[in-house]
């Protein structure tokens, strides 16, 4: 039995767990549901010995650990985690990085070899595939990586096995298999803790489900015993306006394109990452763009943003001016500088510092009111107000900030990529709503996404990208749009 | 001629080479120590002060372990444990290990002014191999240091590269919250680090007093363990790139020697700054930190 007891911990003014008491029982899929911010990553991390609790106990068995004072023993007490980002060893092999696990081995080649044998039964057992022999890690695709990881944690051969959303990344056939690898784990009477915010998968899976809101624990249920509308309410609170669906907006057909690309081509090491892609959206208009992670969205997103010289083709408006707002894929690395408070953070927007900083001198007093109204507005979850750290803030935070910040300013086009990815039902039904509302107002939006169900429901025309080119497509079957996401038309 | 400029080089290079391989493993493990300079110094005075004291060389080379460990240490504690920045700590060691051999010469022997000498490390030949023609003497026909200066070049890339504890050390200089949540132990790994980096650079100094100089003054290091700092990012945080940079500033100062000897006419002080203008020049075109452990110079706090 493994047992959490009355666990506090602040990270600064922000109180993230408040006397939480968690239980979960040998041969159970327990998930921990809950809205992003509702404290479920720093729980499991304090289970997992990752993060020092403030207060409370850890205890397996009834043996207690000594929360965060050493990770070493929770090795020992085989208690595996496999975190939202995967913490892997990026510039090593991935052989290196099993051996750093369970395997336990040194990184001669020999021992490498045998753990990439042992790793090939116990991924073959899960339904993954492995990377060729000594790739690099940083090579690989975010979903190579999630597997990996979860391949490492499974070699420790856990008695609890956590698992911090691991399955927003992996593809419908090979959740599958996972899901049942999950099931033998708990046939075998080992604990696994299942951290999600899909709802369905909870109940589909877990033999348990715990719910958390604003650092606490609000209820502990048998999944046969709810649905997904008590299971929703109980995570906000109230039923989110989003589950009403609403028709995609209607673009005005006789306005002026908000944004053009033509025949854009970019050439990486002799590979034609961008593929003369021309593509406009209207005002009025939500653009889907669906696509297999690793297809060349992110370097579309670089070059709108201007980030990247391009081989040839042309952008309008020309990247870099106030008219397109770009929200890149990842928030903590290319959106925010997470040491500064949210007010500067707001401040790096070029059109924002043009309103606050006409002379080239911040008014501060302004700029610290204007952000606080943003947070009020969109919910943004900060205790210490706009002088707080944009690290101190929930992912789910931090991305309704970047769509904060994007919207306020008032550009005529929005390119957003991946911006729901982690996201729960609450917060996600909230970023949309900000774009289709933009939409409403007459700004246009292309949304860059993995998830089908997301782009169907927002958007109303379809693009799918593969291999750095762009077609267009009037199907609405997710399951044919899975094939041409795969390659299939070509 | 050429014989001569061989045996400096691998007298010059060594205790460079010995530095340079400690402070490898301590930069793969994420630690930047500018203190190795004020480690290598207390080894130098360590190891004369104890051999002179007892007359045997052993015991100076024991005591120059001693000297380098307790100094790093000191480093360890303040930049792992109270992931002070490393920069700043290093310099700090420097500065004190300056002070404090400084200070102990002149009271043991500065008021007498007796010289500081003590009978140098014997060189030992390696039979037939000594008579290689321009290598022989320089590569076997050398003290203990030298051997095991050249000895650990394999050994160290292999630790790095093959070994468990290997594996583990670029763990905690990749990623060490990654590290940390596999349970491997980061404090503990750049400890081990740190100690056995103080070891060699203890072994660095020792060298220069017992095997160099046979004798010590003030600031005897004269910057080999900067130059040593230069030598892991030229060596590309590789031991054998380590051990090929090291030879190319030894070479660089025992040119020195013989242009010294050879060109009369121009001012030795140009030759004597050759080595330093080699280590920037050397920098400014080695280029960017592409092979640097990725969470170098980074303290590592648990969240």
């Amino acid at each position: 039995m493994l047992e959490a007891r009355a666990i506090s911990r602040r990270f600064g003014r922000t109180l993230a767990l408040d006397r939480v008491d968690f239980h979960a029982r040998p041969g159970e899929i327990h998930a921990l549901i809950g809205e992003n911010g509702a404290g479920k990553s720093t729980l499991v991390g304090i289970i997992a010995g990752r993060l020092a609790a403030d207060s409370g106990a850890v205890l397996l068995d009834g043996a207690a650990l000594r929360s965060g004072a050493s990770a070493a023993a929770l090795r020992r007490a085989r208690i595996a985690a496999v975190y939202q980002s995967p913490m892997l060893f990026e510039r090593m092999t991935w052989e290196e990085n099993l051996a750093l696990g369970g395997f336990d081995a040194g990184a001669a080649p020999r021992e490498l070899d045998a753990v990439a044998a042992r790793a090939r039964q116990i991924a073959a057992a899960s339904g993954f595939d492995l990377p060729p022999p000594r790739a690099i890690v940083a090579d690989r695709s975010v979903a190579e990586r999630v597997r990996l990881a979860i391949v490492r944690a499974l070699s420790f051969e856990p008695r609890v096995l956590i698992l911090d959303e691991p399955t927003s990344l992996l593809a419908p056939a090979e959740l599958k298999i996972f899901l049942a690898a999950l099931g033998r784990l708990r046939a075998a009477g080992r604990i696994v803790v299942l951290v999600t915010h899909k709802l369905a998968e909870a109940r589909a899976v877990a033999d348990r489900i715990t719910v958390m809101r604003r650092g606490r624990v609000v209820a502990e249920l048998r999944a046969a015993d709810t649905g997904e509308a008590e299971l929703a309410r109980l995570m906000i609170g109230a039923l989110p306006m989003a589950l009403a669906r609403r028709p995609p907006p209607e673009p005005d057909p006789a306005a002026a394109p908000a944004l053009t690309l033509a025949a854009l081509t970019l050439v990486r090491e002799g590979r034609r990452v961008l593929d003369e892609i021309s593509l406009t959206v209207r005002p009025g208009e939500i653009v889907g763009l669906a696509g297999v992670d690793g297809n060349g969205q992110a370097e579309l997103v670089e070059a709108i943003a201007g980030a990247v010289k391009l081989d040839a083709g042309s952008i309008a408006p020309a990247p870099g001016g106030a008219a397109v707002a770009v929200i890149p894929q990842h928030r903590d690395r290319d959106g925010l500088v997470l040491e500064l408070p949210l007010w500067e953070n707001l401040m790096l927007a070029a059109p924002l510092r043009a309103r606050f900083a006409p002379r080239g001198l911040i008014g501060c007093g302004a700029a610290r009111r204007f952000c606080a109204d943003l947070l009020d507005r969109f919910a943004i979850r900060a205790a210490a107000g706009p002088a707080c750290a944009a690290g101190a803030l929930s992912g789910g935070n931090r991305q309704r900030l970047s769509v904060a910040r994007a919207l306020a300013g008032a550009p005529r086009a929005i390119v957003a990529h991946d911006i729901c990815r982690g996201l729960d039902l609450g917060a996600a039904a909230q970023v949309h709503r900000g774009l289709a509302e933009f939409a409403a107002g007459g700004g246009a939006v292309l949304l860059i996404s993995t998830d089908l169900d997301e782009l169907l429901e927002c958007c109303g025309r379809l693009l799918v990208m593969v291999r750095g080119r762009v077609h267009e497509t009037a199907d609405r079957d997710p399951e044919r749009l899975g094939l041409l996401m795969a390659g299939a038309a070509e | 001629m050429f014989e001569a400029f061989a045996a400096a080089t691998i007298a010059m290079a060594t205790p460079i080479l010995l530095a340079a391989l400690g402070e490898l493993l301590v930069e793969r493990a994420g630690v930047i120590n500018i203190g190795i300079e004020g480690a290598m110094l207390a080894g130098a005075f360590a190891a004369i002060a104890v051999a002179h004291a007892t007359g045997g060389a052993l015991a100076g080379v024991a005591a120059a372990i001693g000297a380098g460990a307790a100094i790093n240490a000191i480093f360890a504690f303040v930049a792992v444990n109270l992931a002070v920045n490393q920069v700043v700590a290093g310099t700090a060691i420097d500065l004190l290990a300056t002070g404090l051999t400084g200070v102990l010469y002149q009271r043991l022997f500065g008021a007498t002014g007796r010289a500081f000498t003590v009978t140098p490390m014997r060189s030992i030949e390696l039979g037939p191999l000594v008579r290689l023609p321009v290598i022989g003497r320089a590569l076997f026909d050398q003290s203990a240091l030298v051997y095991l200066a050249l000895a650990l070049v394999p050994a160290i890339a292999w630790i790095i590269g093959r070994s468990r504890f290997g594996l583990r050390l670029r763990a905690a200089g990749e990623r060490p919250e990654a590290a940390d949540a596999l349970g491997l132990g980061v404090y503990r790994l750049r400890w081990i680090a740190l100690l056995a980096s103080g070891v060699l650079s203890g072994l660095g100094g020792a060298y220069l007093t017992l095997a160099y100089a046979d004798t010590f003054v003030e600031g005897i290091s004269a910057g080999r363990g900067y130059v040593a700092l230069a030598v892991v990012i030229v060596g590309r945080w590789n031991a054998w790139g380590v051990a090929a940079a090291s030879l190319m500033f030894g070479g660089a100062i025992a040119l020195q020697f013989v242009l010294q000897a050879t060109a009369a006419t121009i001012p030795y002080q140009l030759f004597l700054a050759l080595p330093y203008l080699l280590t920037v020049a050397v920098l400014a075109l080695a280029g960017g930190q592409a092979d640097a452990p990725s969470a170098l110079g980074e303290p590592y706090v648990r969240p």
